[in-house]
């Protein structure tokens, strides 16, 4: 994994966030070690099943099922190595394996 | 019988049990805590003849629920808040009224904590699907998933659930139970009554997929607003004589602020006539549509209803069910909560598009406006849930379970 296409996804994640869900952050205010949920960024269910559906679309990957697991969202960060990982091959590794 | 009901204080939440509490009221005495006065919700109170009473008095009101984002931010900074101002005034009026019997809106924690605090039976209602969810087989309350969505999905939601419940459980604990020294509680998202819980809405239009215990009964269509009023004569001619499709913007009393005037821009092409309603917020059309019949505020709704082929609404239980009631195919723009789930729920049956996900995309939603309001299987799908909104029994039904409760003998 390139480190230069995490930071560059994890830009292109904060634009998604900031510009396309309703919540009510920007992208200058999205901190990468920030969790999605509680005590984090603090979205919502809501925004976490478009923000999914919408990192599918943009960045032409498929997430499988073992992928949604809370462990990829605890912060934007692993999201997105999981989307870079993605990118490279199809499936891949678990969480905190890199 | 002696029966208090603790509805909250916004028109659309007093609106929810009126029809029931007025039936009620023709054998019991009944009488609306609501917090905070809102006149609006006080003439309703009077034109059916109940008796009510905002006993929050001077207390600081919550923020407005329509500006509140997330669901974590809706029950924190409104219901919870609400609750916070409104329990220390309620608490001495239940005793001056001394209830038989609480009912309290599925989200009014101050009337739960009063009915537990004097030791009297709780009924909860609202327009929502059923707060009974098992984590095995269905999506947390509210979330904005299908019966069909991945399993996986559904995992990662209950995560972000749980997590929310705590935060929420600590402030309701700390801030509203502690306090009058009720015992801690969990799962204040989806807090109810064990003894029956009145569901405004069809088991067809929930993501559930577990069986619900028999004290929860979905009784349909709760209110009607089949109310005449001079003002709404002149509108029901004009839409009338309008061409058709027609199409009514109905967003509510909460919604329409930024939004309405982002649905008349968009269908500013719309081949048809558009109906829209200020809910009472806005006295004047706030641009938009070629073909527009506005009115600051519609009373008979559902006049209007039989006359248009398609609604625009964001899916709370209310608009949803009148429409369906009505046969009218929905175009669904929910902002909150439950609101999702009714919404996929009445997609996936075929009677709603969804056409946007929480940003509003004006392209989208006029090409699912002119589907929706065209093409006939939304409205046969929806005459089809129309037909289970009737047979569900409504305010009656709710009132029978209610002195069901009781039995014969009710006090």
């Amino acid at each position: 994994m390139v480190e230069d296409d995490v930071r560059e996804i994890v830009a292109r994640l904060k634009t998604l966030i900031a510009e396309q869900l309703d919540v009510n952050l920007t992208a200058d205010a999205i901190d990468e070690s920030d969790s999605f949920f509680e005590g984090g960024m603090g979205i919502d269910s809501i925004a976490i099943v478009e923000l999914i559906v919408l990192t599918e679309q943009q960045f032409d990957v498929q997430f499988g099922d073992d992928e949604l697991v809370p462990e990829w969202f605890r912060s934007l960060r692993v999201f997105a190595e999981l989307v870079a990982k993605k990118r490279e091959s199809p499936a891949a590794d678990g969480p905190g394996d890199h | 019988m002696r029966i208090a009901v603790c509805s909250l204080s916004e028109l659309t939440h007093v609106c929810e049990f009126l029809d029931a509490a007025a039936l009620l009221g023709e054998r019991h005495t009944v009488c609306f805590f609501s917090g905070f006065a809102r006149p609006a919700a006080t003439a309703l109170l009077e034109e059916r003849g109940l008796a009510g009473l905002a006993c929050a008095g001077d207390a600081a009101a919550p923020e407005d629920p329509a500006f509140l984002r997330t669901a974590g931010e809706l029950l924190e900074r409104y219901f919870l808040a609400h609750a916070e101002a409104v329990l220390p005034r309620l608490l001495p009026a239940l005793q001056g009224f001394r209830p038989d019997l609480v009912l309290a809106h599925l989200r009014d924690y101050a009337g739960v904590a009063a009915a537990e605090r004097l030791g009297v039976p709780l009924v909860s209602f609202g327009s929502h699907a059923s707060p009974v969810r098992c984590e095995d087989l269905d999506a947390p309350f509210g979330a904005p998933l299908d019966c069909d969505s991945p399993p996986a999905l559904r995992r990662l939601l209950w995560k972000m659930q749980r997590e929310l419940d705590a935060r929420l459980d600590r402030i309701h604990n700390e801030r509203i139970r502690r306090p009058h020294g009720l015992p801690e509680v969990q799962g204040t998202s989806t807090l109810h009554s064990q003894q029956l819980v009145i569901l405004s809405l069809i088991p067809a239009l929930s993501s559930k997929r577990s069986p619900d215990p028999p004290f929860v009964r979905y009784v349909g269509r709760l209110f009607s607003r089949r109310r005449r009023a001079a003002a709404d004569a002149e509108l029901l001619d004009r839409i009338a004589a309008s061409p058709r499709p027609r199409v009514f913007v109905a967003l509510g009393t909460r919604f329409v602020s930024g939004l309405l005037e982002r649905c008349l821009a968009a269908l500013a092409d719309f081949p048809g006539s558009v109906v829209a309603s200020g809910g009472g917020r806005l006295p004047h059309p706030p641009g938009g549509a070629a073909r527009l019949l506005y009115a600051p505020f519609v009373a008979d709704v559902d006049a209007v209803l039989a006359l248009v082929d398609a609604v625009v609404t964001v899916a709370a239980g209310k608009t949803t069910l009148e429409s369906l009631a009505h046969g009218r195919p929905l175009v669904c723009l929910p902002r909150q909560g439950e609101q999702w789930e009714i919404a996929l729920a009445a997609r996936r049956l075929g009677a709603a598009v969804v056409p946007c996900g929480g940003r509003f995309d004006p392209a989208a939603f006029a090409r699912g406006v002119v589907a929706a309001a065209t093409e006939p299987g939304y409205a046969s799908a929806a005459r089809a849930l129309g037909s289970q909104v009737r047979a569900a029994g409504g305010a009656r039904a709710a009132a029978e379970a209610i002195e069901g409760l009781f039995g014969a003998g009710h006090p």
